[in-house]
């Protein structure tokens, strides 16, 4: 069986049972903000939530996942409104990106469990590889969501036409 | 952000900016509005319903959103939002405004700053000839490419002027409507202003004329958004899974593709495939198989089934090439002597045979492995055949190079290759490689449906374009007030030759020794009277590409990790020593000084015996433009591996267009070099690269990160690189407060293998 929810929907994937949670978000439920990087659990660039877990989606099948909760990068939030994205954006943390979804839901996670975490806790939790070297903004984030509610000043994606002219004289509503 | 789908045609060579134009807006009056005009017959940047093109770099919709052609890849270097901020400056929009669109192919987007790297060290007017010819080259050639830092080097001075231009016809327009002097008006947040008068850009477009288009438009004395840390416009699309990769294109009808590829010393020779379950197919092609499906997993899982057999090829990559690297600086059974002379000598001052004939010389071996990339993204390119040719959705950072490889391996005319450039997951140099590209459209044709190919991270790790392994021995000898003689000799092979041998074929020639390929180690910053510098051509059957920094990746640390020996034999602190040979360099010591008052002093701390030693090192190179120096602290345990603990640099990179940027890309390139420094390593057995994942190739994590300061030095001088300068400086620091920490040699990178 291969029945679970994602983001808030009840799915079931009509896949292989054997397919690792990565590529049945990836190329059946069109959640593409999951990256894959190493297929062996070792990178993290697939990190998802599994029932509130950081869960490394390339190591786990979807048979394996009867009955449980996972949550995607696009589900974190409905409107990257999570704390950690608008600390994400305060500190400018990406550079190329790709392993800034594992990134944000490894972070996500630990500040579940952790809301006050310790460079040490950051440090058994983040294991995930940037290879763009965007870790010191990364702990920089973490500390900014941990000591509060952080915006950015960037609005999300759902912003109408209407409220952005109402930000920005330039636009026309 | 653009999805990368976004359909892009094709310009043709011979029109130039202002006949564009006017092909786009001709026959103004259009008050139905640009969208019905039929204006991208000839021209290849799309414009959209209601949208003004002013020029092939800027359009503003009718909503006021001001939309900039970016000719450059993005890999993480934020360069859509730096060129994009340098119009917006001219123009002058409310960033907030600002959006980016990957610029197709075409004249008017080939890379400016191919002469750059040729001009250095020109003088005039010889510079401005070189710089002039190879930006007449770059538009002939419609050669797209993203490498050598030079973007923002190349591309600050046209956007300037695109954006000056089109501000220029946004103030006519508005001054005819108020029937005042043109010149008395301005633009700022993305109105024209004239005295308390204001008009939206948005409510102008419909009144610009094509005839207003200046050729030499009034350049902004005063910056508005150039400076800047304005946030970057690919950040909010990278926190919340919209951001758009090459792997996460998808098509209608669209098959994903796994590969086997031949091992780095072998060729296929055949293959037992056998019969593939339902929904699954293998297509073989020039040294691989690939087995194509519904699902990427499903196919890889397959490849496995396939017993292909490979054919070793003569001389096939093993441990003897790092062997024959170093042999380059023998002759005769004996190592290269201090008086001699090894290889193409590339620099010769003064009298080094005579200064170093005698005793008190230093001399030094210093070895550097073979290097992957190890892009987080691994490579992949998605293809889709057209009745009429080819469109690759890639990765890449060079459009050009991908429309190339696909043609050759279609054996179609360039011309009908369509690339939609997207997103790059980590490029680093390995992703201006056309090699994924070319097999995705065979595998598409041979399917019949559009495939994304995904390379696993073994198949990206057992077919990088690697990094070469180096060797190098100097002799030299100093006083506490410099150094007196200077004899290199660097064994490496002639990367840029086999990069262009594969890419660009019948441009180049045959590998050969010269100065190109020891970039950074010719032209020293330091004054040293009697210097003598030389490459050895090493051979090389590994495949080699560019690496992130390219030659000053080896050279920064054999130059500066010398440079401390001899300060250490000459009884020098490695901060004065060096300032004392920089005194007809005032930014070099510049930026020595500022490093050395935020992380200095330099060497040993004192410390109980039985405690942790800490120490610090210094390096200082100059690479791409830019001059940084760095300094790293480390902590040597009694036992254990020692750790970087903290790292400071300062950067001189000339006119910044964002300091936050900036900032990123130096504490990035840091982390990117410590990674290569600590534990990169690549080697071969019997033609097969012996790391396949990144349990055998460590990289940096959060726990191992350094903390880094930045700090940017003012200038107004010529904008230099930045994607590349943090990386070169980090290894040779490290090594240098290594070995003030341990009294040991640290000659051989990395220096803690696994």
């Amino acid at each position: 069986m291969t029945k679970f929810t994602v983001n808030g929907n009840p799915v079931e994937f009509l896949m292989d049972p054997a397919t690792p949670l990565l590529w049945a978000l990836r190329e059946a439920a069109g959640l593409t903000g999951t990256k894959f990087g190493c297929g062996a659990g070792l990178c993290g660039a697939c990190t998802v939530h599994v029932d509130g877990k950081a869960t490394r989606s390339c190591q786990v099948t979807i048979a394996d996942l009867e009955g449980t909760f996972v949550t995607t990068i696009e589900g974190l939030s409905d409107n990257r409104d999570h704390p950690l994205q608008q600390a994400w954006i305060a500190a400018q943390v990406p550079q190329c990106g790709y392993c800034q979804s594992g990134m944000i839901m490894a972070a996500a996670a630990l500040l579940k469990d952790k809301p006050n975490p310790s460079d040490e806790d950051i440090n058994a939790a983040m294991t995930n590889i940037c290879r763009c070297g965007t870790y010191p903004r990364i702990r920089r984030a973490i500390r900014m969501a941990a000591a509060g509610r952080v915006d950015s000043g960037v609005p999300g994606p759902e912003i109408d036409a209407g409220e952005a002219a109402a930000r920005v004289p330039a636009l026309k509503g | 952000m653009p999805p990368p789908s976004r359909p892009s045609g094709r310009l043709r060579a011979g029109l130039t900016r202002r006949n564009l134009l006017i092909a786009a807006v001709a026959g103004a009056g259009l008050a139905v509005g640009w969208g019905l005009w039929p204006r991208a017959r000839r021209f290849n940047w799309a414009a959209g319903e209601g949208e003004a093109l002013l020029n092939a770099y800027v359009k503003i919709a009718a909503d006021g959103r001001v939309t900039v052609a970016v000719a450059q890849a993005e890999m993480g270097q934020g360069i859509w939002s730096a060129l994009a901020q340098i119009v917006a400056d001219e123009l002058g929009a409310d960033w907030r405004t600002v959006a980016v669109e990957p610029a197709p192919l075409g004249p008017d987007y080939a890379n400016p700053g191919l002469a750059l790297g040729p001009a250095t060290g020109l003088t005039e007017p010889m510079r401005s000839l070189v710089l002039g010819a190879g930006r007449q080259l770059g538009r002939l050639l419609e050669f797209q490419i993203t490498g050598g830092s030079n973007s923002v080097r190349g591309w600050e001075m046209p956007l300037r002027v695109a954006g000056a231009a089109a501000r220029v016809m946004l103030v006519k327009a508005a001054a005819r409507r108020w029937d005042v002097d043109w010149t008395e008006c301005d633009t700022a947040g993305g109105f024209v202003t004239y005295k308390a008068n204001r008009l939206p850009f948005h409510a102008i477009i419909g009144a610009v004329d094509p005839a207003d288009a200046p050729d030499d438009p009034p350049l902004r004395t005063r910056r508005l958004l150039a400076g800047e840390p304005v946030m970057r416009l690919d950040v909010p699309g990278k926190v919340d899974g919209s951001a758009r990769f090459g792997i996460d294109v998808r098509l209608p009808g669209l098959a994903y593709a796994a590969i086997r590829q031949a091992p780095a010393g072998a060729r296929l020779d055949s293959c037992d495939c056998p019969p593939p379950p339902r929904g699954l197919t293998w297509v073989d092609g020039p040294d691989f198989i690939a087995c194509v499906g519904d699902s990427w997993f499903a196919a890889q899982r397959h490849l496995a089934t396939a017993k292909p057999r490979w054919t070793a090829v003569d001389n096939a990559p093993g441990p003897w090439l790092e062997a024959a690297v170093k042999a380059g600086l023998q002759s005769g059974g004996k190592g290269f002597a201090p008086t001699g002379q090894i290889g193409k000598v590339v620099r010769e001052d003064g009298d080094v045979a005579g200064k170093l004939a005698g005793p008190g010389v230093v001399t030094a071996d210093y070895s550097l492995p073979f290097l992957a990339h190890a892009c987080l993204e691994p490579m992949t390119a998605t293809a889709r055949i057209t009745d009429d040719g080819a469109e690759i959705w890639a990765p890449t950072q060079s459009a050009s190079l991908a429309a190339r490889a696909v043609a050759a391996a279609l054996d179609i005319d360039a011309d009908d290759v369509v690339v939609h450039p997207t997103l790059i997951g980590g490029g680093f140099g390995r992703k201006v490689e056309g090699d994924a590209c070319a097999q995705a459209a065979i595998i598409a044709q041979r399917v019949g449906r559009p495939v994304q190919l995904i390379w696993s991270r073994e198949e990206d790790f057992g077919h990088d374009m690697y990094r070469p392994a180096v060797a190098a021995r100097l002799h030299g000898s100093a006083t506490p007030a410099g150094i007196t003689a200077w004899n290199c000799a660097i064994a490496v092979p002639d990367v840029g030759t086999a990069f262009a041998g594969r890419n660009v074929g019948s441009l180049m020639g045959r590998p050969s020794a010269g100065a190109g390929a020891i970039e950074g180690a010719v032209e020293l910053p330091y004054a040293i009277p009697n210097c003598r510098v030389s490459h050895v051509l090493a051979d090389c059957t590994a495949p080699l590409g560019f690496w992130r920094s390219v030659g000053h990746s080896f050279t920064g640390f054999i130059v500066e990790r010398f440079v401390d020996e001899l300060a250490l034999a000459a009884k020098a602190d490695p901060g004065a020593f060096r300032l004392a040979m920089l005194k007809d360099r005032p930014r070099h010591a510049a930026v020595l000084r500022t490093v050395l008052e935020m992380g200095g002093p330099l060497g040993r701390d004192e410390g109980e015996a039985g405690q942790p030693v800490t120490a610090r090192g210094i390096a200082l190179v100059e690479s791409f433009g830019s001059i940084v120096a760095q300094i790293a602290e480390v902590v040597v345990p009694p036992q254990g591996r020692p750790q970087v603990t903290r790292v400071w640099a300062a950067v001189d990179c000339g006119r910044v267009i964002n300091p936050d940027t900036v900032t990123a890309q130096i504490e990035g390139g840091i982390i990117y070099g410590l990674s290569a420094a600590l534990f990169g390593r690549i080697s071969f057995a019997q033609g097969v690269v012996e790391q396949d994942n990144f349990h055998a190739y460590p990289l940096i994590t959060m726990a191992d990160c350094p903390e880094i300061e930045v700090e940017i030095i003012a200038s107004d001088a010529d904008p230099g690189g930045i994607g590349e300068p943090g990386t070169p400086p980090i290894a040779p620091a490290v090594a240098n407060a290594l070995a003030a920490a341990t009294g040991k040699r640290w000659q051989s990178l990395p220096l803690f293998p696994a």
